[in-house]
């Protein structure tokens, strides 16, 4: 195993808890809010039992195929019909590449930069991925370590700072159109969950492998995850009300933008450029990295391919970011129903039966030992 | 040493070759010497030395004339004799003050060693300057540094060993540490590390950095070199290797850690709660030191929405007509202080000050007066300069100059874009780092509380672990390091 | 690996190099500090205050440190957009609304309807969400004139327009945009808007001559302008529109003046603290509204020729001071149903409890509230008195 690879348990859960949160501050917001109106914060908490069984399983999974990723052990699991499917989860991760990367310089240039060609923005910044990604999960690791607690403290600023202007009574009246909203969203919201499942790649290179200890932190960053969702959610509608929030692409970065440090930073806007290319940063190293890292396990590639591997992907994706969708709105459209079902359903609903089936086959396969012990 | 002739014939054969070979250097002195007869036999002895690097009084009182009386060379000089067995050894043997001897009876050629260099007195540290604690620095005469650090630290767990590091001119280094401080692999891989060194008159322990680091070119330092054998003592009872080297007055200490590099050596005799204000202050102006400059610039080019009107109104009036555009001054000028800070440095110490009046002040003043630039803006690269300069390591500070300038071109081009574009980069580098497979930016992150208290002077000392090793989780991150190296 | 990172750095470079899209230094702007917005002729007409600062030279180099230009710039034009391109040629360099501090609508346009106007100001990155909300009588275009002298340079008026508004937040309902945007699109209350007023006044230098153009043009509040959905249908005054702030608990550091027994004379509370809530009830299939207000004030000034603390007993002074919040909120309360806006938010508070039945009311809700009755609450204390103990009296 590579050193470069390995990181602890405490540090998976921190960087499944970095990368996977930013879409559900910043990325995902107003999808949800469109979806839910004003009744979407509750979608997270809703979801959270669903998705606690999934990491569980997750982690049960990588229990049962020690020092493996999802994209090895699901052969051994599904036999043959586990090619196509680890696939699927790899188009999963190098999507989610594209979108965060799409979503980040599209909000760069509406709102920060707004001269700038995005394919310079996302080029740049892929670059400076590519950096980190290239130093390996480690490193990744590391630099979540730092980000993430400052991303959560500049988050609670920003809460404290807008805490005036939040008027939690706009939350009421609670279900005016019924149960259907939230369900809605809780649906989207199983889809944001859903990336947890990137838990499933970076598992086998926890070292040492306590299960227990990462089955607890794991459990914590989902916690982490709802609650960096619900927050925002519940806060960008306080203070903006929902049908002001759910016109608005960005309603996190609008939040920010009513924030001024002791008058003397008028618009904090430029911190919220740090909370949404910090987490981004972490996000987009991770999610390529084991894409590509699946790909070459997939694909039974010699591990030194990895590394122009990586180039190659990356570049890729600035390109996909670029091409692939004509405007905004079919970008959105896109998000809400294909990328997010298309996370439920591998993030949150294939783990539990991937495990039914490895349980199944594990009872199957000692009972015929026993069996032929008996005779 | 390499395939040189042997040396372990007779008395002749051995003066033969050596009159050959080495003795055609200036100011050898090859002697005969005729001893008293042995059970009849007539004996005779050859000498050889170089005449500048031997303690000519010493040679004669304490091994010419008890040879004469008969008495063997072996034994006749406090420091023990050696035996040379090749030409290559005879050499390095003679060049570093040793006399060479052969007896006509014997086919062994003994080395004494009559050294007689002369070395500076241990002297004032003079880029480590406290205001407490002791001021005595390293000089070049590695005895005289082992035992200051002997003298210091008089206990059986202190283990000193060496190694001869170069291919034909080897160069004694040696390694201090604690017993059950470092890890044995730790001890492991600096040993290799210095066997592998191949190049050869290696003068200080500064050229051997590269060879010892985990990641051979970085900007950040990975080794802390110190002057000082009381902050050797520190980081020797914490836990750390400190290698010395011949010739030089300076230590290494490894593995080495971001944090350390916020130490000054006043902060192991000062207030702990003054050394937690101090080492914050530091933290803060290192970070201040790298974006300040990039920060003026993309605020005041890009993202004119960020400051309050009135400073923003200030700044335009001291913008109006200034030739360049913010980010070629804020280039300019930071140029032109590290012109200045090279300039003093070079000077002799009765010249420096004046230059820095001269530079900082007139040149200064006089740049605002003419209107080719902003006050604001030399008050930000000065406010960096000062910045950079209260940081203890001259390395850092160095770093902290290179990635200022790369976060000023990044600035310049997409403003906050850039700005946290470089930060991420300079943080996934320092993540990628570690020293001696300790994680570089160990206990802030990966975050360990008590070595995070320690580090800012909160906790009087390191956190107890086996024996007194760095921490039992910097080692465990260190083993896991190690792991990982076996299983791959 | 040192290639392709060589080749990454070549990149990096020259992407480095070749530009700077998006920069746009100090010098090339000119910020505006208030926009007003009229209609005239049914098209926008809309106001620039442009900020400078005073070119050096023009008033002793140095010294002029941190004083500023202010002019205004006009545009008629059919959006707001547009007409910010056409005050973009009336100046030397780009207009920039990154700093800008309070919108101000007149009259005329407010009772036209502001929403139309919002959707720029909100869809644009430069405008803060934060940027005040008013309306003026007469037009904005009037209105920008101000210079207030006080402020710490002639000319700031508008810049300092911000601390003013804060200031007079605890007597006025002041409105950032972005709660503007919000009141419009909630349902069940209706949107006040502070009204602020140009004033001309002459202030004489020590010579008594009166200074060549010192900016005598003061900025004062005027009390607040109610809206119906986005128009403006009428005027609070001052303390009306004080009346208005009870219910939400927002007043604080204002003066009551409360008539004492001879309704000639008064009595002064100065607030310290006020709670306010708006209560929608419904019982027996009808509507009931409820105001309830807790206010803490001080006895600041008494004119009045009875004793209004007895002793230790406050109690006529705290009857007095809930008597005249009382008084206050009747009025607003009066007006509200006449006017129909319903901008203490009943219909919200029915809303939040009982969706259904407001969903039921809300075509004709002005009615309902013309109808319903209300009760008013108020509680007060008068827990300091100042540095008099008791009335001072001459005899």
């Amino acid at each position: 195993m590579n050193k470069k690879w390995q990181i602890s348990a405490l540090q998976a859960a921190m960087l499944v808890a970095g990368a996977v949160s930013l879409t559900g501050h910043a990325l995902a917001v107003t999808f949800f809010i469109q979806a839910g109106g004003r009744d979407s914060w509750m979608a997270g908490l809703v979801a959270m039992p669903i998705a606690a069984v999934a990491v569980w399983s997750m982690i049960r999974l990588s229990q049962f195929h020690p020092g493996q990723s999802l994209v090895e052990y699901l052969p051994r699991v599904l036999g043959y019909a586990g090619y196509p499917v680890a696939g699927l989860y790899l188009i999963y991760y190098l999507t989610t590449v594209v979108f965060t990367l799409r979503m980040t310089t599209d909000w760069m240039v509406d709102s920060i930069l707004m001269q700038t060609p995005s394919w310079v923005l996302g080029l740049t910044y892929m670059l400076a991925v590519l950096y980190c990604a290239w130093m390996g999960l480690d490193a990744v690791a590391r630099v979540n370590q730092f980000t993430l607690p400052l991303l959560t403290g500049l988050g609670m600023l920003v809460s404290l700072g807008t805490a005036q202007a939040k008027d939690y009574s706009l939350l009421t009246p609670l279900f005016e159109f019924g149960v259907g909203p939230v369900l809605s969203t809780t649906f989207l919201g199983l889809g944001y969950f859903g990336e947890m499942s990137v838990l499933m790649m970076i598992t086998g290179h926890v070292f040492p492998p306590e299960r227990k200890r990462m089955l607890k932190y794991s459990l914590l960053a989902l916690l982490y995850v709802v609650i960096t969702m619900t927050g925002p959610l519940a806060g960008s509608i306080a203070t903006l009300g929902y049908r002001v929030a759910e016109q608005m692409p960005y309603p996190t970065f609008t939040h920010w933008m009513m924030v001024s440090l002791a008058r003397f930073f008028e618009r904090t806007d430029l911190l919220a450029v740090h909370q949404w290319l910090a987490g981004a940063y972490v996000r987009l190293a991770l999610f390529l990295l084991v894409a590509v890292r699946g790909a070459t396990q997939l694909f039974g590639l010699r591990r030194a391919t990895g590394s122009p591997l990586l180039i190659g992907i990356g570049l890729l994706t600035v390109i996909g970011a670029e091409l692939l969708f004509p405007n905004k709105p079919f970008f959105d459209e896109f998000i809400r129903s294909v990328y997010l079902p298309a996370g439920a359903m591998l993030g949150v609903f294939v783990p539990p039966v991937l495990l039914t089936v490895a349980w199944a086959r594990r009872r199957h396969r000692t009972g015929q030992e026993v069996g032929r012990h008996g005779a | 040493m390499g395939h040189s002739p042997r040396l372990d014939a007779d008395l002749e054969s051995t003066r033969q070759l050596i009159h050959e070979t080495i003795s055609q250097q200036a100011g050898f002195v090859t002697r005969e010497l005729s001893l008293p007869p042995q059970s009849g036999v007539a004996r005779w002895a050859v000498l050889w030395y170089l005449q500048a690097q031997v303690d000519v009084k010493r040679l004669e009182t304490h091994v010419l004339l008890p040879m004469l009386e008969g008495r063997e060379p072996g034994s006749l000089v406090g420091r023990p004799a050696m035996t040379i067995r090749d030409l290559d050894s005879a050499s390095w043997a003679v060049n570093r003050g040793h006399v060479l001897v052969q007896t006509s009876d014997s086919n062994q050629v003994l080395s004494l060693d009559l050294s007689n260099f002369p070395f500076r007195s241990v002297d004032v540290p003079k880029t480590e300057g406290s205001v407490s604690g002791p001021s005595e620095s390293f000089t070049e005469s590695l005895p005289n540094n082992l035992s200051q650090i002997r003298r210091r630290f008089p206990s059986p767990d202190l283990r000193v060993e060496n190694v001869f590091i170069g291919d034909r001119a080897p160069i004694e280094a040696v390694i201090a540490y604690k017993m059950g401080g470092p890890t044995r692999k730790m001890l492991k891989t600096i040993r290799e590390r210095l066997h592998a060194v191949k190049q050869d008159a290696v003068q200080d322990v500064g050229q051997l950095t590269e060879a010892l680091s985990d990641i051979p070119v970085t900007l950040f330092p990975t080794i802390l070199t110190t002057e000082r054998p009381d902050v050797v003592i520190q980081y020797v009872t914490g836990g750390r290797i400190a290698v010395f080297l011949e010739n030089s007055p300076r230590a290494l200490i490894m593995p080495a850690l971001f944090m350390d590099f916020f130490v000054s050596p006043d902060d192991f005799y000062e207030a702990r709660p003054f050394v937690t204000f101090l080492r914050t202050l530091r933290f803060l102006a290192f970070n201040m030191a790298i974006p300040l400059p990039a920060i003026y610039v993309s605020v005041t080019t890009y993202h004119l929405q960020a400051l309050p009107t009135l400073l923003t109104l200030n700044l335009l009036q001291q913008r109006q007509g200034a030739p360049l555009p913010p980010p070629v001054e804020a280039l300019v000028m930071s140029l032109l202080f590290e012109i200045l800070r090279e300039a003093s440095v070079r000077l002799p110490r009765a010249i420096g000050p004046t230059v820095s009046i001269v530079g900082g002040l007139v040149i200064g003043e006089a740049a605002i007066r003419s209107g080719l630039t902003a006050p604001t803006m030399v008050l930000v690269v000065t406010a960096t300069a000062v910045a950079a300069f209260s940081l203890p390591s001259p390395t850092l500070a160095n770093t902290a100059t290179y990635y200022r300038f790369g976060l000023l071109l990044l600035a310049s081009t997409f403003g906050f874009f850039g700005l946290l574009l470089g930060y991420l980069v300079v943080l996934a580098n320092l993540s990628s780092m570690s020293s001696l497979g300790v994680p570089y930016t160990a206990p802030l992150f990966p975050f360990q509380l008590e070595q995070m208290l320690y580090a800012l002077g909160l906790r009087p000392r390191p956190p107890k672990g086996a024996g007194n090793r760095p921490s039992p989780s910097l080692t465990r991150e260190a083993e896991r390091f190690y792991e990982g190296d076996a299983g791959s | 690996m040192t290639r392709s990172f060589r080749l990454a750095v070549v990149l990096l470079a020259s992407l480095l190099l070749s530009g700077c899209w998006s920069r746009r230094e100090l010098t090339d702007v000119s910020f505006v500090g208030l926009i007003g917005v009229d209609l005239e002729d049914d098209q926008y007409l809309v106001t620039f205050n442009v900020i400078a600062p005073k070119q050096a030279g023009q008033e002793g180099g140095g010294a002029s440190q941190g004083r500023a230009d202010v002019w205004s710039v006009t545009a008629t034009a059919f959006s707001l957009d547009e007409a910010v391109g056409k005050a973009n040629q009336l100046v030397s360099r780009d207009i920039t609304l990154a700093h800008v501090r309070a919108i101000v609508f007149g009259e005329t346009f407010a009772r036209k309807g502001i929403a139309p106007a919002l959707d720029f100001l909100l869809r644009s990155v430069e405008v803060r969400p934060t940027a005040w909300v008013t309306v003026t009588t007469g037009s904005a275009n009037n209105f920008l004139e101000i210079r207030p002298r006080q402020e710490r340079v002639p000319a700031e008026g508008p810049i300092g327009f911000n601390d003013l508004v804060q200031a007079r937040s605890g007597i006025t309902p002041a409105r950032r945009l972005i709660e503007v945007a919000n009141i419009l699109q909630e349902e069940g209350i209706d949107l006040t808007l502070p009204l602020f007023r140009r004033a001309d006044m002459k202030h004489p230098n020590p010579d008594g001559e009166e200074e060549a153009g010192s900016g005598a043009r003061e900025l004062i509040y005027g009390g607040a302008g109610i809206f119906r959905g986005d128009r403006l249908v009428g005027w609070l005054s001052a303390d009306q529109a004080r009346g208005a702030l009870w219910s939400v608990g927002r007043v604080s550091r204002a003066a009551l003046a409360a008539p004492c027994e001879d309704p000639e004379k008064r009595a002064v509370f100065r607030v310290r603290s006020s709670e306010g809530s708006v209560r929608t009830t419904v019982r027996d299939q009808k509507i009931e509204g409820e105001i309830r207000v807790k206010v803490v004030a001080d006895l600041n000034e008494s004119a009045c020729s009875e004793q209004i603390v007895r002793g230790g007993d406050l109690s006529r002074a705290e009857e007095m001071l809930a008597k005249q919040v009382r008084t206050e909120l009747t009025e607003t309360l009066a007006l509200l149903r006449e006017t129909g806006s319903d901008y203490l938010g009943f219909g919200q508070s029915l809303y939040r409890r009982a969706p259904s039945i407001f969903r039921a009311h809300e075509k004709k809700w002005p009615e309902t509230l013309a109808e319903m009755p209300v009760r008013i609450v108020v509680e007060a204390q008068v827990p300091r008195t100042g540095q008099m103990k008791q009335r001072y009296r001459a005899e």
